[in-house]
């Protein structure tokens, strides 16, 4: 490996990150580390008088 | 339409600002999707629905007297009370529960319910359900120049005043009533009536209201057969129905393939260049052979085949808007419910042959939960438009001096795919997805011309998406694989040092009658390419697993360009590219060209070997390899057990299929 | 599954809680007693219409599921439909107002599917 070309560590670390968004695309989260999963949509359960209201799960 | 909105305000309510989300909201086959596209045009984003497979159309409507609007285009629902996907989006959202991807949770600020002017009394249905909700509402008649046309003359005056809320007719096809868009929805108010809360009771309402509304109707002609019953007995006939089928479909892939043609040797051309351009500017090192030999390489392999694709989505699109979509399905229920499937799956399944992921999530169509797993699993068996590189290359390699017989080969990797699928349709719904058949009902949408607005925008979406998967998913995966294969460096080969100084000698004293030392350089070049590559890790990872793929004629590229397919199958032609250039000159023959005449390490068996490139070709017809279909699958499905059955159920069949076609040509005497 | 309706009364009527589940028989289905005979004899399936022929559905004999979904799209009791195609699909066109005048939307149909939707009142369009 030419650890002294400066040009090696670029590409090294742009290969790093393409992989990393190779796998954040392809793997499901439960197979990702934490910093890698996409963030979950927005989700408010609908309450009425502070009480959820019932039959809507998802 | 102010003459619409005067009407409107008559009935007392004052319009508030302009919302700031609406959503839209209506019956399928409205032409909810063509008002979006008025309304919003190029200005919006498609993603899914946070936990759902729905898809969810965001557009900024500018133009209105209020803030800027952001249109929410839900799912089209006949009821947003039924126990369906779509039925549930449209529910949470208005509830406030879900929210589309970059948006605020909470209510939508307003509602637009789209109504089919020529079948007012089942859409207005609907419109009581939304208006049940009491958000701000407005009501867009569509489709009115149709229903005149048909002598239906909807009153808007009538239709506000019953509703309670402002009512506008329009013509999203021709832009009636839209002459300012962002007018439309700023109308939006709070019904002042609430329609009946049972499903008999706003029923009755919408069909009291639509005969209010329809006061002078047309009478009808007795004995005068319709157009569209002659035109359906045609296109649903089994003899004339599957002709015009044949004859369409001909049509289509002929047009994706011979039309796209032109434009992709330009971006061919264009890719080629640049990869010229790129060595001439950046200097010489390792970020620059990154540049030209991983990212413009492998990115333009991909993207070459960015017209077909738009043109494929293009006319799909076209053809869905002619109504003809529809009877399609209709007529295919025939063919396929013998194989399990139901007339549903053919849009999902004509989806697939663009892409797996939209045809998998079209699949959420298909109302019976065996029938959709049937669909989505067989699905990815359809020849999508990441194989056209590998068929292209393949058939090219296979009969490189008879276009008929490459195009015959072509036909039949598609009818080798839809086959495939058909029987494991069977498969399955015999074994894991036992099971009786749901019999199919379909509206069959009025024949129309077909909206080359729509159309465009559909295409410039999926084009966009697709150009957005090659810029960022097989752009990194070109980068890694072309990392892999850049290193170790490793000391050039023996013959490669000693050609190169016989060509430093040759140079000194030069010989008229000794061979060309340009042409020795060239050869040590690819020589020591070859040993790099070769030794590199993508080299030693290919040569590890290519006992696997060696009993289909595969060596280690191949093998390491089958391997990276697994990701993307797109990748194969990019894998291949990168693989090779440094070998072969791209710069002056084109990349494909360069890769069909790549050789082996011994320097001229070549890569694809007439048996190898049969047994290629097969083996991509029918394997699974794209990592996001899996996980689309799993995500459709609900479980991955099916992701897993899929994936190792295609590429068994695949690799014995391909196993059977090398070894079997091996043993006829072609090599 | 409820117990299908086997005349053309309107929803409102009351279903007969003792009617036989199995093989029901015409008309015998309404609490408030027999229909008349014309009535009863009028119910047939859709798929005994010809094309060009007019009827009132009575009963979508489905899973409720299905039902809802018909029922939806405007294939629902008392709904006005005419036959556009017969045979495998079977195409109707389901009629607001009794006729084409207030709006209509076509259906297409599964022959089996076609088989359960029992219809009355029979006319040419």
């Amino acid at each position: 490996m030419p650890m002294g070309d400066w040009q090696f560590w670029l590409v090294t670390a742009i290969a790093v990150l393409a992989a990393a968004l190779v796998a954040r695309a392809a793997l499901p989260p439960r197979f990702l580390p934490r910093f890698l999963r996409r963030r979950k949509g927005t989700r408010a359960p609908l309450t009425v008088g502070g009480k959820p209201v019932g039959g809507e799960r998802r | 339409m102010s003459t619409q909105a005067d009407a409107a305000a008559g009935t007392g309510v004052a319009p508030v600002p302009g919302p700031r989300r609406v959503a839209l909201v209506g019956n399928p086959n409205t032409g909810k999707t063509t008002l979006f596209n008025r309304l919003c045009g190029l200005r919006h984003k498609t993603s899914n629905f946070p936990g759902t497979t729905q898809e969810a159309r965001i557009g900024a409507v500018r133009g209105g007297a209020g803030p800027e609007v952001h249109l929410v285009d839900l799912p089209g629902v006949y009821s947003i009370e039924l126990e369906l996907p779509e039925s549930e989006v449209c529910r949470r959202v208005l509830a406030g529960q879900l929210a589309a991807p970059g948006e605020a949770p909470g209510e939508p600020d307003a509602v637009c319910v789209v109504l089919d002017a020529t079948n007012l009394p089942r859409n207005l249905v609907l419109a009581g359900e939304v208006l049940r909700r009491r958000l701000p509402t407005v009501v867009a008649v569509n489709m009115i120049d149709l229903a005149r046309r048909r002598g239906l003359s909807p009153d808007a005056v009538v239709l506000a005043r019953e509703l309670g809320c402002p009512v506008v007719l329009v013509s999203a096809r021709t832009g009636e009533g839209l002459e300012r868009p962002g007018e439309l929805l700023d109308l939006a108010t709070i019904p002042t009536h609430t329609p009946p809360g049972t499903q008999d009771g706003v029923e009755a309402w919408a069909e009291r209201i639509a005969l209010a509304a329809l006061s002078q109707p047309t009478p009808h002609a007795p004995g005068r057969r319709p157009l569209s019953d002659r035109m359906d007995a045609l296109l649903l006939h089994p003899v004339s129905g599957t002709l015009v089928f044949a004859l369409v479909m001909a049509g289509l892939f002929a047009a994706v393939f011979k039309v796209a043609t032109y434009p992709m040797d330009w971006i061919d051309a264009i890719f080629t260049h640049a990869g010229g351009l790129v060595h001439a500017v950046l200097p010489e090192g390792l970020l620059g052979e990154l540049v030209s030999e991983g990212v413009v390489a492998g990115v333009g392999a991909t993207v070459v085949f960015l017209p077909q694709i738009c043109l494929l989505f293009f006319l799909i699109s076209m053809l869905e808007d002619t109504g003809y979509l529809a009877r399609a399905a209709m007529a295919m229920d025939r063919v396929l419910r013998p194989f399990g499937l139901p007339g549903h799956a053919f849009v999902p399944l004509l989806s697939s042959h663009a892409c797996a992921l939209p045809g998998i999530m079209a699949a959420r169509g298909v109302p019976d939960r065996r029938d959709r797993l049937a669909t989505i699993l067989v699905a990815p068996f359809m020849t999508c438009s990441a194989r056209l590189p590998v068929y292209v290359l393949v058939t090219g390699v296979l009969f490189p001096r008879s276009p008929l017989l490459a195009s015959a080969a072509f036909v039949g990797a598609y009818a080798l795919g839809i086959v495939a699928g058909l029987a494991s349709a069977l498969i399955a719904r015999r074994t894991v997805l036992r099971g009786p058949a749901r019999p199919m009902v379909m509206e069959l949408p009025s024949y129309k011309v077909p909206s080359l607005r729509t159309s465009l925008l559909t295409t410039w979406d999926r084009g966009f998406m697709f150009l957005k998967k090659a810029g960022t998913n097989i752009l990194a995966i070109c980068v890694v694989l072309w990392w892999l294969g850049a290193f170790p460096h490793v000391d050039p080969p023996a013959r490669a040092v000693e050609l190169r100084e016989q060509a430093a000698a040759l140079v000194a004293s030069p010989d008229p009658s000794g061979p060309d030392p340009v042409a020795l350089r060239a050869e040590a070049d690819r020589l020591e390419s070859a040993h790099a590559k070769a030794r590199s890790l993508i080299g030693r990872m290919g040569r590890a697993v290519s006992p696997v793929f060696e009993p289909l004629g595969c060596d280690w590229r191949l093998t390491v360009g089958v391997l990276a397919s697994f990701a993307a199958r797109e990748v194969f032609v990019s894998t291949m590219a990168v693989l090779v250039v440094g070998e072969e000159d791209f710069e002056e023959e084109g990349v494909l060209r360069a890769i069909t005449s790549a050789t082996r390490d011994d320097g001229h068996t070549p890569v694809f070997t007439t048996a190898t490139a049969a047994s290629i070709l097969v083996f991509f017809v029918l394997a699974m390899q794209c990592l996001p279909t899996l996980v689309v699958t799993a995500r459709e499905t609900g479980h991955s057990k099916w992701a897993l059955l899929q994936f190792g159920w295609m590429s068994a069949v695949a690799y014995a299929l391909a196993l059977v076609v090398f070894q079997g040509l091996r043993a006829a005497g072609v090599s | 599954m409820t117990q299908p309706r086997t005349c053309c009364c309107p929803p409102s009527v009351e279903l007969r809680g003792d009617a036989p589940a199995a093989a029901p028989l015409p008309g015998a289905c309404c609490a408030a007693g027999p229909c008349s005979p014309s009535q009863a004899l009028a119910t047939m399936r859709l798929t005994e219409l010809r094309a060009g022929q007019v009827a009132t559905i009575c009963e979508c004999a489905l899973e409720p599921r299905d039902a809802s979904v018909l029922r939806a799209m405007g294939l629902k009791h008392s709904a006005r439909v005419r036959v556009c195609r017969v045979g495998e699909p079977f195409v109707v066109e389901v009629l607001f107002n009794g006729d084409r005048s207030s709006g209509s939307s076509r259906i297409g149909l599964a022959r089996p599917l076609a088989g359960r939707v029992m219809v009355g009142d029979v006319s040419q369009a």
